[in-house]
Formats: C-alpha cells, sequence, structure tokens
C-alpha cells in the first residue's frame, strides 16, 4: 500500500500515486460514501429492483457473470457490463470510449431505457440529490473500486517468490511471443484505447461495429479470475476460450488489429499463460 | 525523449529537441493553399536543402495566406531564415517587415526583433559561454548547485562516472568497473545532490540490469558507492533530480512492459514511490521545484505526435497541472532559484528558445514569456544556485560524401563532393541500393531528433525522395537485395525494439521479429530470404528464415562480437571480436553454413579495428575493407580473405565522421564528413535581476 489520495482513498501496491480527479469534484469522504449508498440504491431504477450494482457485482470485481447485461423489467441491454475496478485511472468509457469522463458516464446507465430508465430530474427527485451530485458522489465511489496488491504487483515490486516459475514464464509470454502487452499494459493493464480484435466479427460482417470499425476498448486484465464471461459481448466462458482465441489471431476482418496474428504457443506455453493471468487477482476495495 | 536517440552500440546519446513542422500551423479550410505551399517549401528547405527553391515557395504561400495574418508572419519568418542561411541581407528587410507590418503576431515578431539582434523585448542575449568543450563531453550528468562541477559519464573511459571540475578543469573518476572488453557495466544519468555531497546515478550492472547507486563525492579517490534501488523488473531508471531538502530522488523508469513511470525514490532506503504511469517515451527530465513540493516534467502530447507539453504534480501525487500545452515541442529545462518560474524549451518560433512561466502557489500565472532567442539543441543539466543554467549544446554537423575509388591502386581517384548539398541536419546510416543508382540514409529531421525520416537521393537526377515510416527510431536500413524494402532495426509506436521490413516504395513499416530482446544490425541474404543479426545480451549470430520464421545459431562466441556483414557470395560472415583474455581485436570470417570461424588479422586492442559501420566486403567476395584505429587516427585497409597481405588504402580518413559504404561496383564509396559533437554551455542573464537592497 502506499499513500492516502486526498486523505479519501488508499492506493494499494501496483498503482500509481497520481489518480486524476477533475478540480470540479475532489475526491471527499462524504461523496464516497454518498456514491456507494447511490451505487446500491434501486429507486435509481424504473422498477424499483435495479441498481448499479445488479450489473457491478462485488463479489466479482464489480463486474456481471451473465454475458449481456440485463435491466429493468428483464431488458437485454447491448453489451457485457465491465468490471469497475480502477476506472479512476481511465481515459474513456464505455466498450467503444464515447464518454471521456467518470462524471458524464456514471449517468448514462440511469438515463439508458434497457438499464434503469430514468429521467435524471426523476432519479434525482427519488434519492434527493440533484443530478450533478449523483454524478460527482458516484464518480467519486467508482474512483475507490481499487485492485491492486496482487502476486503480480509484489513480483514485480522485488518480492520473487510472489510468481512460480510457471508464473513467470506466463510473464514472459505475455510480454513477448504471445504479445498481450501489445494492448494490456501498464499498472492497469489497458492502453485505454479502442482495438478491433475481430470478436465482433461473424459471418462476414460486424455484429457490434463498436466505436465505428468493431473495435472496442481494451479492458484491465486485473482480477481477470473473477470477470467472466469475457469480452464485449461476453461470449467467452473461460479463460482458456479467451487464450485459444488469440492463439490462432482472431477472427480475421478488414479492420483487424495488426498486432492480431496466430501466436503458435505450445501446450505449455499456454498453460502458463494462463496461470500468470491468474496471478493478477489481488484485494479489490472501494472506499476507506 | 522526443529528444533523445536510442543508445547506439554503448556510444554516446545525443539530446536534441526537435521541430514538428506539421504542427505549427493549424490547417484550416481557407488557408488549404497556403499550407500546401508551405509544407512543400518546408520539404524544399529541409529534405532537399534548395533554399532559393523554398523562398519562392514561401514567398507564394505568404500571398496565398490573405486575411490569414499569423500564417503570413510565420510564413515571412520562415522566408527569412533562408535568406540569412544563404548570408543574404534580404532576410533583415523581412524581419523588420514582420516586426513593423505584423505587430499583432507576437510570437513571429519576437523571433524577428531576436534576429536583428534587437533586446528592447526584454530578451537578453549576452551571457552565453561554453563551460567544457572537448571529446568526452556529454550530458548525462547534472551541474552542482554552485556551478563548479558536472558529473558525466566518460564513454572513452569505458563508461565510468566521472566529476569534472569546471574551473580546474579536472576529472575525477568515481567508478572503476574496467575496460569495455573486461566489462560491459556503465553509468548513465546522474544526478548531484543540492549539499554537494552526494551522486546518484544510474548503473547498468554486469547482469545487464539498471540499478540506482549513491556515492559520496567528498574526499579524493574512488569513493565506495551504495546501491540504491533496482529490481529485475526494471528495464531503465534515470535519476534526474536530487530534492532540495535532500529527501527524494526523482527518477523515470522504463518497464520491461514498454511503460514508463515517474516516480521518486526515498534517498533514505530506497523505496519507490510511483506517481504516474505515462507513454513509454517517458519524461526528457524532471526537475524539483526549489521549495521540494512540486516536480515538473514534459511528457508527449501522444503517441503519434512529437510534440510535448510541461506538466508540474505535487510530489504526494495528489494534483497535477498542466503548465504549458501548446503545439510545439516544449521541453523542461527547470525552475528559476526563487521557484517564481518554470523555465522550458520551446520551439514554438521555429528556432529554439528559451521560456519562462510564472509560478505560485504551486499553479502557473499567465502567458509565458521568450527569454533566450535561438539556443539551439539544448538539453538541460540544471540550474546552478546563481540562476545560470547549464546545457548540453549539439555543436557542427556532418555530410554525405561521395568520391571515385579505384580498390587496385588502394585510392580516391577524385576528391570526395557532397551527395546532399545544404543538408540542415547530420545525416546518419547510408546505403546504396543493390543497382547503385540509389543512395539512402537516415535523417533526424531539420534541427535533430525525432521524426526519423528515410531519404532516398538518385544519383542520376540528384532527386531526393523521403520515406516516412512510423517508426520511432531507425537503426541502420540495409536495401534489400531485390531493392523493393529495407531491413532495419527500430522501435514502433509503442516502444518495441525489434527488427522491421521498410516498404522502398510506401514507408510502410512491417515488424519481422519483435520481442523482449533487441536485434542488433539486421542484414540480408544475398537472396533475400534469409536475415542475419545479433542478439544484444548474446554474443551470437542468429540466421532467421523470413518464410518459416525458424531461426538457427549460425555461432556463439566467448569473445564480444561487432556486427553482421554478409559476402556477396552468402558464403561468409565477416566481423569484428573483441578478446578481453588476449586484450586483442580480430578480424573473424564465420562460415554460414557453420564450422570454426577463421581469424583473419589480429590487432591489439590499443590499436583496434572499428567494430561497427566500418567494415565492406569488396563485390567479388575475396577480400574485406576494414577500418583500423588508434586513438583519433583511423585507416583503411585491404584484407584478402584468401592469399595476399593486408594492404593500407591511401585514403585520408580525417575528416570523416562515422562509416562508409562501398558501391556495389566497388568504384565509389560514400562516407560521412565533418564533424558533429557537443559542448556544456552556461546560459546566463535571462531571468530577472533581484531588487537591490538599499
Amino acid at each position: 500500500m502506499l499513500l492516502l489520495l486526498a486523505a479519501a482513498i488508499t492506493i494499494p501496491l501496483g498503482l500509481d500515486l497520481y489518480m486524476p480527479v477533475p478540480e470540479e469534484n475532489p475526491l471527499t469522504l462524504e461523496k464516497i460514501a454518498q456514491g456507494r449508498q447511490l451505487f446500491f440504491d434501486r429507486r435509481l431504477s424504473r422498477d424499483g429492483a435495479t441498481s448499479c450494482s445488479s450489473c457491478h457485482d462485488a463479489e466479482r470485481a464489480f463486474s456481471d457473470d451473465r454475458a449481456i447485461a440485463v435491466g429493468v423489467l428483464g431488458r437485454q441491454g447491448r453489451r457485457n457490463a465491465p468490471a469497475l475496478i480502477n476506472r479512476g485511472y481511465g481515459h474513456s468509457f464505455f466498450w467503444d470510449g464515447r464518454v471521456a469522463t467518470l462524471e458524464e458516464q456514471v449517468l448514462k446507465p440511469i438515463e439508458d431505457p434497457n438499464e434503469m430508465d430514468m429521467t435524471l430530474p426523476e432519479a434525482a427527485a427519488r434519492v434527493g440529490a440533484s443530478a450533478q451530485e449523483m454524478s460527482h458522489a458516484l464518480a467519486s465511489y467508482v474512483r475507490s473500486i481499487l485492485s491492486g496488491d496482487s502476486p503480480f504487483d509484489r513480483y514485480i515490486n522485488g518480492d520473487r517468490g510472489a510468481l512460480s516459475a510457471e508464473q513467470q514464464a506466463g510473464l514472459q509470454l505475455f510480454r513477448g511471443k504471445a504479445n498481450c502487452s501489445a494492448c494490456h499494459v501498464g499498472p492497469n493493464f489497458t492502453d485505454e484505447r479502442l482495438h478491433n480484435t475481430g470478436v465482433a466479427w461473424r459471418d462476414g460482417r460486424l455484429a457490434d461495429s463498436g466505436a465505428g470499425r468493431g473495435d472496442f476498448k481494451t479492458p484491465t486484465l486485473r482480477e481477470i479470475t473473477r470477470t467472466a464471461p469475457y469480452m464485449h459481448d461476453g461470449s467467452f466462458a473461460t479463460l482458456e476460450d479467451v487464450v485459444e482465441y488469440y492463439e490462432r489471431g482472431g477472427n480475421r476482418n478488414p479492420q483487424l488489429d495488426a498486432d492480431l496474428r496466430p501466436l503458435r504457443l505450445s501446450v505449455e506455453e499456454r498453460r502458463a499463460l494462463l496461470a500468470f493471468l491468474r496471478s493478477l487477482s489481488g484485494k479489490v476495495d472501494d472506499g476507506p | 525523449m522526443g529528444a533523445l536517440t536510442s543508445h547506439v552500440e554503448g556510444n554516446m546519446k545525443r539530446i536534441t529537441i526537435t521541430l514538428a513542422l506539421a504542427a505549427l500551423l493549424p490547417l484550416a479550410a481557407e488557408d488549404k493553399k497556403a499550407n500546401v505551399l508551405l509544407q512543400a517549401a518546408q520539404a524544399k528547405e529541409t529534405v532537399q536543402g534548395d533554399l532559393k527553391g523554398a523562398i519562392e515557395l514561401y514567398g507564394q504561400a505568404v500571398k496565398e495566406a490573405g486575411a490569414n495574418r499569423a500564417l503570413a508572419a510565420k510564413t515571412l519568418v520562415q522566408m527569412a531564415e533562408c535568406y540569412q542561411r544563404m548570408g543574404d541581407a534580404e532576410s533583415g528587410k523581412i524581419y523588420e517587415r514582420v516586426v513593423r507590418e505584423y505587430a499583432d503576431q507576437k510570437e513571429a515578431v519576437t523571433v524577428a526583433r531576436a534576429r536583428l539582434g534587437g533586446t528592447d523585448s526584454g530578451v537578453r542575449v549576452k551571457g552565453d559561454r561554453p563551460v567544457w568543450t572537448g571529446p568526452k563531453v556529454d550530458g548525462f550528468g547534472t551541474i552542482s548547485p554552485d556551478g563548479r562541477f558536472l558529473s558525466y559519464v566518460d564513454w572513452a573511459g569505458a563508461g565510468n562516472l566521472v566529476l569534472r571540475d569546471l574551473v580546474a578543469g579536472t576529472d575525477r573518476p568515481l567508478t572503476n568497473k574496467g575496460s569495455w572488453a573486461e566489462s560491459r557495466e556503465q553509468a548513465e544519468f546522474s544526478t548531484i545532490s543540492r549539499d554537494g555531497k552526494h551522486l546518484a546515478y544510474a548503473w547498468l550492472n554486469d547482469k545487464d540490469r539498471y540499478e540506482l547507486r549513491i556515492v559520496g563525492v567528498q574526499g579524493t579517490g574512488i569513493p565506495q558507492s551504495r546501491r540504491l534501488f533496482g529490481n529485475e523488473d526494471i528495464g531503465n531508471i534515470s535519476p534526474y533530480d536530487w530534492s532540495p531538502d535532500g529527501k527524494w530522488i526523482a527518477v523515470s523508469v522504463h518497464r520491461k512492459d514498454g511503460t514508463a513511470q515517474i516516480g521518486l525514490v526515498a534517498a533514505q532506503d530506497g523505496a519507490l514511490r510511483v506517481l504516474k504511469s505515462v507513454d513509454w517515451r517517458g519524461p526528457t527530465k524532471i526537475f524539483f521545484s526549489p521549495d521540494s513540493k512540486y516536480i515538473a516534467y514534459d511528457l508527449s502530447a501522444s503517441d503519434t505526435s512529437e510534440e510535448r507539453d510541461v506538466f508540474v504534480m505535487r510530489i504526494d501525487g495528489s494534483r497535477e497541472t498542466a503548465a504549458v500545452i501548446h503545439p510545439s515541442q516544449n521541453v523542461i529545462m527547470g525552475w528559476s532559484p526563487d521557484g517564481a518560474h518554470l523555465l522550458f524549451a520551446s520551439d514554438r518560433t521555429r528556432s529554439i528558445a528559451l521560456w519562462k512561466l510564472s509560478f505560485v502557489e504551486g499553479k502557473p500565472q499567465g502567458a509565458p514569456e521568450m527569454v533566450k532567442p535561438d539556443i539551439g539543441s539544448s538539453y538541460s543539466l540544471g540550474l546552478s544556485a546563481s540562476g545560470a543554467l547549464y546545457v548540453w549544446k549539439g555543436v557542427g554537423a556532418v555530410e554525405i560524401q561521395v568520391a571515385p575509388l579505384d580498390l587496385s591502386a588502394g585510392k580516391l581517384m577524385a576528391a570526395p563532393v557532397s551527395a546532399v548539398q545544404r543538408f540542415m541536419d547530420s545525416p546518419q546510416h547510408l546505403d546504396w541500393s543493390p543497382d547503385g543508382k540509389y543512395l539512402s540514409y537516415v535523417s533526424r529531421g531539420p534541427l535533430g531528433g525525432w521524426p526519423y525520416s528515410l531519404p532516398i537521393r538518385s544519383m542520376e537526377t540528384g532527386q531526393v525522395r523521403e520515406l516516412r515510416p512510423r517508426l520511432r527510431n531507425l537503426g541502420a536500413p540495409r536495401w534489400s537485395p531485390d531493392g523493393r524494402s529495407f531491413l532495419t532495426s527500430g522501435t514502433d509506436l509503442k516502444g518495441r525494439s525489434g527488427i522491421y521490413q521498410i516498404d522502398a516504395q510506401t514507408g510502410e513499416a512491417s515488424p519481422i521479429l519483435v520481442g523482449p530482446t533487441p536485434a542488433a544490425i539486421p542484414q540480408w541474404s544475398p537472396d533475400g530470404k534469409r536475415i542475419y543479426y545479433r542478439a544484444t545480451g548474446r554474443s551470437a549470430f542468429l540466421e532467421r528464415d523470413l518464410a518459416s520464421g525458424n531461426e538457427r545459431e549460425v555461432i556463439r562466441l566467448p569473445s564480444r562480437l561487432g556486427e553482421v556483414n554478409v559476402s556477396p557470395d552468402g558464403r561468409t560472415i565477416a566481423t569484428i571480436s573483441e578478446e578481453a583474455s588476449s586484450k586483442s581485436s580480430t578480424v573473424l570470417l564465420i562460415p554460414v553454413a557453420g564450422g570454426a570461424p577463421r581469424e583473419l588479422l589480429r590487432l591489439s586492442l590499443a590499436e583496434g579495428f572499428q567494430m561497427y559501420r566500418g567494415m565492406a566486403w569488396t563485390p567479388d567476395s575475396r577480400a574485406v575493407i576494414v577500418t583500423k584505429s588508434r586513438g583519433d587516427r583511423r585507416e583503411l585497409w585491404l584484407v584478402p580473405v584468401t592469399d595476399g597481405q593486408p594492404r593500407k588504402l591511401d585514403i585520408d580518413l580525417t575528416n570523416w565522421a562515422g562509416g562508409f559504404r562501398l558501391h556495389p561496383d566497388g568504384h565509389q564509396i560514400t562516407f560521412l564528413a565533418g564533424k558533429a559533437t557537443s559542448e556544456i554551455w552556461a546560459l546566463e542573464n535571462f531571468l530577472p535581476q533581484p531588487a537591490s537592497k538599499h
């Protein structure tokens, strides 16, 4: 663990001490607490049965075990609900990166007909807070959801026993032959950029155009053992499926990212890579 | 950094800041024609070196700029600079016109006034002085607070850390690691504590890992150092500044996944506090504010841009402030001793100038002001307590020359001539096309540094065509045997080192081999189906089949190996080998098909062979030309591989800078001539004078 950020949250081992926080919404304990309340508040949904936590389960690193998120009245969303860990370090939000700030992002699901289906004035009236207060509080709470202090973090900070020999071999593959770090890079294992990995390419067409070219934002790999199913559409049930997909170079399509290519990994190498990925689970905290 | 070239085979890095031409003038639809003309003029000026042609195009661009006064003023300044370089007095008239007619264009007027020699804008141009010149000068260190001592790396002295007394002109080694042949260890960036008693430095150890070390500099002799920080996940660490309160050392760390991080290492216990993870290029430098509360650094604006911006962060990581955001390259230079101003270099007025920005309570105040124009490619080594800024400056230039050669006579048949006239920047890495009709070279851009380009000059017409591969760094591109592509080591936009193939028509770069092991100086087989390279960290040559990706080790030796030189018949690799045990330098012939290497010629290390870019095969594969060196003196020798005695070629290498390439027909030779070196300068009198007390 490192130092307190603005005396409101504790930064775990492996993450940057500096987290970008807008000047108009400084982190405070009060806002984080208010945001936590709102996060679990079902009054923010039309049917009073759905809260943010319905699709962002704290037990699953704030992700969803359903392939596609389900909102009010059983309505299906479009994509898998992503894990909300370490989003305070994010540069863009949603799978297609269409929103630039957490303050803006946290209100979108409330207004989405397939998620919570409320207008902001309606939601504000129900919880007794303005839309801006909700935005600031929810964003503050999401900023407090942090994952770090994993075996990987301990390993790269000098504890050579924190990873097994197989996991260390997997780390070498991750950064080398398997080329995972082309996109999954940095403390949060994401370049925060959009890539076409071919997952949306089905039957000769894009089933989901993502940000426009079948491209989706690189998700974090932290806590990956707890965030199945995987990809923007939850189409892979297991980590083995994911590695198998990248092993064959993804679904070829005209916009496929140049970094995707068959990996030619041996059985042992795949096993090592999976072992390494499992070392990325640490401790998830929300708030002080 | 947008400023740092790669570390080339253990030699010194050169640091510059670059000009992002395309960024100077934002494109607007109505100015499209003017901008097209402007860019054509810039290309004429910087790529082709055709100043008269450039002036004509600049003139047309000014006419087309119409009501866009900013564009017109900047274009006029660029046109005047062309005249100035030609020694034409017309430059003065144009600068005067800018001052007279474009008073509302502050930046252009500031430059014009500075060029006219005026100081009425408050710009001070006096007080700059070189404080250290000579072959040992490098820029890896910092200045001591009293301005007397400078730390540096003695590359000729095998990478040892040295403290130079700028007043006495004496050097004191602080490490003693033996010769290059005995040890590949080396010092890199270093910083002196504010009390002048300690020095923190990066050290590449015998396990090829970087660590941060501290050494006391009081007393005499080689002091005992201690390891402060290091771990196996660190690819590189650069200590840039020591906090005034002595508690922290500001570092840039490069992780092995390519991430750069800005951090602080506690001077007491070596604990690393990671403040911010950034683009792989990281900051060029980090400086503490005089009150130790903030650090200032510059970062790339994006991964496809050469622009840099300057930021300030509280050392507890609680707040970052964007101090200088401008579509140009802005590089941190330090703080004024009173903490009232942040200093940065910027190319926003096309030439590189020193600027200051007021800073109060952790926040910038007002607009930046130019305090010193035309400081050139400069890299800050810090400020002394008296407010003098010490910089490492690139000086001089080299050019490409070509001469007819008669190998049987062993001499040049005519005096060398420049292949590229009036080239603005030092070119590097020459190569002939397989048909000998084209000469390629690597250019670092108009003022040095990135972006790299790969110009190709037609030897028949003199026309230059420029490729711009999307690579951050270009090694030594070699034409493919079919002339359709180049092979080079390089670094891509994500910071991944490897071997790349560049299309000779489009400039598109494709990876051949990218991975954690950077590959050095790849070469083609004569049929173009395989490549050969030396993997860094291993004294072995590898062969890679391009179709299958299969690799085999051609040879592995205990000695230190130079670059691969494949014979024209493809049967033999020639290289230079250095042995620490026998203290000798040897020309080796290695059978490509396998088998024991053959020693062709051996010298003592005292007069060794140039390991890189100093060797070529004759077209008939019957001899190699090698560069023999002893101190500053170099000679070319022709060494037959079968029978015959080595003989010295009657060629004067006095003005040569670096390596050479032999024309495919063996009747011409091209090389770099001139001298590009660096100096340490003190820049003074640019800060407001303290108010006198009465």
